[in-house]
């Protein structure tokens, strides 16, 4: 085996030890000189031997001159015993020492092993191999000590850092849920992260007060168990059943009743799917928005509106019978009477007969607008250029002997109730032709335009117009921007078509100028 | 007051529409008589011979009763259901003419076995034009029922007709 160790020893040797090793021998001049020869012999490797006597001149060789071993003899002249030792050990650090000692001494040498010193040698052991294979092998085990203690200097060090950058994060980690808690507490909805199998692992402090538990006994509750929705096994069912599709990806949004701050609110649950790196469903964060507020101003409006519309309703109603009468009565008293009747009696008799037509019409009208907003619509895909050309044919009593010009463009199929369509053009039809009275010829156009992927439908007339400034007063009812004895109106007839656009989610418009005529667009839809 | 036989019983709480409706008509040009009724009892008081018409005969029946829904006391709809129940009356042709074009009270009237339901035009004209075509309809075109049988066989108004 040694000789296996040896061409190993010899190659390290001969890579590291480039330059002849420097040996201080502190001791007597016969120890200097004994191993000196001794080292003669041992003639395969080079040493630099230097000596001195005593320990200050050591001290002070060690510091000025590169030295690779001590061969220290124990009792100086300036110094004695295991104290030469502990004070070279001291000041030489990371320079092997051999312990030079007597036979007798070796138990005092044992101690100086344990101590630091990396071998000893026996004065009278004289071996100049031995001492040769020594020195190499302190130099060797000091080295790999300095290379041990520097390692695991490093490892602590490391140690250190870790523990050091592990704190940092760990505050950093501790601020930023904070921060998160902070965040979620400073929003005005309910709000949650859940676990895919409905455990809550974060709520903020709106949805901890909805549940009236501390927010640490809420964290790790079951959200689908949760009293929020088992007051009601069908709310229950449905969030299972949201909850259930949001885990499958999708995310949910819906009106749900829940128990919150101890009564029944509506909320608008919204439950987001959040997805993780490989694109699973990791979590699902919950929004409940109370929309209770809301719903019962949407429901006063409702009411209200019906009221209203049940209102108008029965004074028109009732208000018909008693225009039926005046109507009735002045045209009996026309026919029975008129020949016995003066000028003057005859003119108040007409100013009545026209009152009475007036307000006939009025509340015919009113009535109804009234009645569309109890209709229900019945739609179903017409093609309005059908509903457009009945409309013009009905319209030809209005016109009468006038010239109109009717410029008519294809219209669309479109998904409406007709029957309401046509109050539309009639009305917008039946205005047209009202303020192109002065007009010759009347010119009124329908048509279409495409603006941003939206078709609209337009009535265009070349007819008195008005002016945009009154133009938000046009579609209220009893509205009117003309006065009576221009153009005959109720003023309900734009309200009407309005309703009417509306209830079919559409939009109308208008543009004009006075004398320049007016054209209104509309749409049937959202689209 | 009316006392004796009337061809027409008009129920009418509006004093002016059954002016109207009298004058629409042409009762006295045709030689029709018309018992204006001002309320749902009045009417059936009248055609069962009760209280201020004690004293008529009881075979004197109306060849058509004309029946506002919004009669005042016993409604339109009442009226026509006791009249319907009645084995002397359930014959007589009724026409519901009222204001109301409410659904509901249009199926409620033919349910109950009106024979026709006109809504008042709200237009004079057309007014006078519909109730000038009921009254010759009902009175001259159409074919009225056999008389109704003898008074022996009468029964009271609560027994019914129809099941």
């Amino acid at each position: 085996m040694v000789g296996a160790i040896e061409p190993d020893h010899q190659r390290v040797t001969s890579t590291i030890e480039v330059r002849p090793i420097e040996v201080l021998i502190v001791g007597s001049d016969d120890d200097a000189s004994d191993i000196r020869s001794l080292l003669d012999e041992a003639s395969d490797e080079a040493f630099n031997v230097w000596s001195v006597d005593r320990l200050a001149a050591a001290l002070q060789h060690i510091c000025s001159s590169p030295t690779d071993v001590i061969l220290l003899s124990l009792d100086l002249p300036d110094s004695e015993g295991v104290d030469t030792f502990g004070s070279m050990y001291a000041r030489a650090a990371g320079v092997p020492i051999i312990v030079l000692t007597d036979a007798d001494d070796v138990p005092v040498a044992n101690a100086m092993l344990r101590g630091g010193a990396q071998d000893f040698i026996v004065r009278t052991e004289r071996d100049a191999s031995l001492l040769a294979r020594s020195i190499r092998s302190a130099i060797e085990r000091k080295r790999a000590d300095l290379r041990i203690r520097g390692l695991t200097e490093h490892l602590e060090q490391r140690v250190l850092d870790r523990t050091g950058e592990l704190e940092v994060a760990n505050s950093e980690l501790v601020v930023r849920r904070r921060e998160l808690q902070d965040f979620i507490d400073a929003m005005s909805t309910m709000n949650a992260k859940i676990a895919c199998d409905g455990t809550l692992l974060l709520a903020n402090r709106i949805a901890q007060r909805a549940s009236g538990f501390p927010i640490d006994r809420l964290i790790g509750m079951n959200f689908l168990d949760s009293q929020w929705w088992s007051f009601d096994p069908e709310v229950q069912a449905r969030v299972r059943g949201a909850f259930a599709s949001a885990v499958g990806g999708a995310l949910v949004s819906y009106e749900e009743r829940m128990l919150a701050f101890g009564k029944i609110i509506t909320i608008l649950l919204t439950l987001v799917p959040v997805t993780g790196d490989e694109g699973e469903v990791a979590y699902i964060v919950a929004e409940g928005r109370d929309i209770s507020r809301r719903i019962e101003v949407e429901d006063a409006l409702k009411a209200a509106n019906q009221e209203l519309e049940a209102f108008t309703y029965s004074v028109s109603h009732d208000l018909r019978a008693p225009i039926r009468q005046i109507d009735g009565f002045s045209r009996l008293l026309v026919e029975h009477c008129g020949s016995s009747l003066d000028a003057r009696a005859q003119h108040y008799l007409s100013r009545v007969r026209e009152s009475t037509v007036r307000m006939g019409r009025l509340v015919d009208d009113l009535l109804r607008l009234s009645q569309l907003g109890r209709q229900d619509m019945r739609p179903r895909l017409a093609a309005l250029d059908d509903v457009l050309h009945d409309v013009i044919v009905e319209m030809q009593s209005d016109v009468g002997e006038r010239v109109v010009e009717w410029k008519l463009a294809p219209l669309p199929k479109v998904q409406c109730d007709p029957g309401l369509v046509k109050v539309v053009f009639t009305n917008l039809l039946a205005n047209a032709v009202k303020y192109t009275r002065t007009r010759t010829p009347a010119v009124i156009e329908v048509g279409t335009l495409t603006r941003n992927g939206r078709t609209t439908i337009f009535v265009r007339d070349n007819g008195v117009g008005f002016d945009m400034k009154y133009a938000d007063r046009l579609f209220g009812v009893f509205q009117r921007l003309h006065r009576a004895d221009e153009f005959e109106g109720t003023g309900v007839g734009l309200a009407t078509v309005q309703r009417i656009i509306h209830k079919h989610g559409g939009d109308i418009w208008a543009e004009a100028e006075p004398d320049r005529g007016a054209t209104f667009h509309f749409t049937l839809g959202p689209g | 007051m009316q006392r004796f036989r009337a061809d027409v019983v008009l129920v009418e709480d509006d004093p002016a529409d059954a002016e109207l409706i009298l004058e629409s008509l042409g009762a006295d040009a045709m030689g029709h008589r018309v018992h204006v009724a001002p309320d749902g009892e009045d009417a059936l008081d009248y055609v069962f011979c009760r209280a201020a018409y004690a004293g008529r005969p009881p075979a004197d029946l109306p060849r058509l009763f004309i029946l506002d829904i919004n009669a005042t006391k016993v409604g339109g709809l009442d009226v026509l259901r006791q009249l319907k129940q009645d084995r002397r009356t359930a014959t007589i042709p009724v026409v519901m003419l009222t204001s109301s074009n409410l659904l509901r009270d249009v199926a409620a009237g033919y349910e109950l076995g009106a024979n026709s339901y006109v809504q008042k035009p709200v237009d004079f004209a057309q007014f006078r034009e519909t109730v000038r075509l009921l009254g010759a309809y009902w009175l001259s075109v159409n074919e009225p029922p056999p008389a109704p049988p003898g008074e022996a066989a009468a029964s009271g108004p609560d027994m019914p007709l129809r099941n």
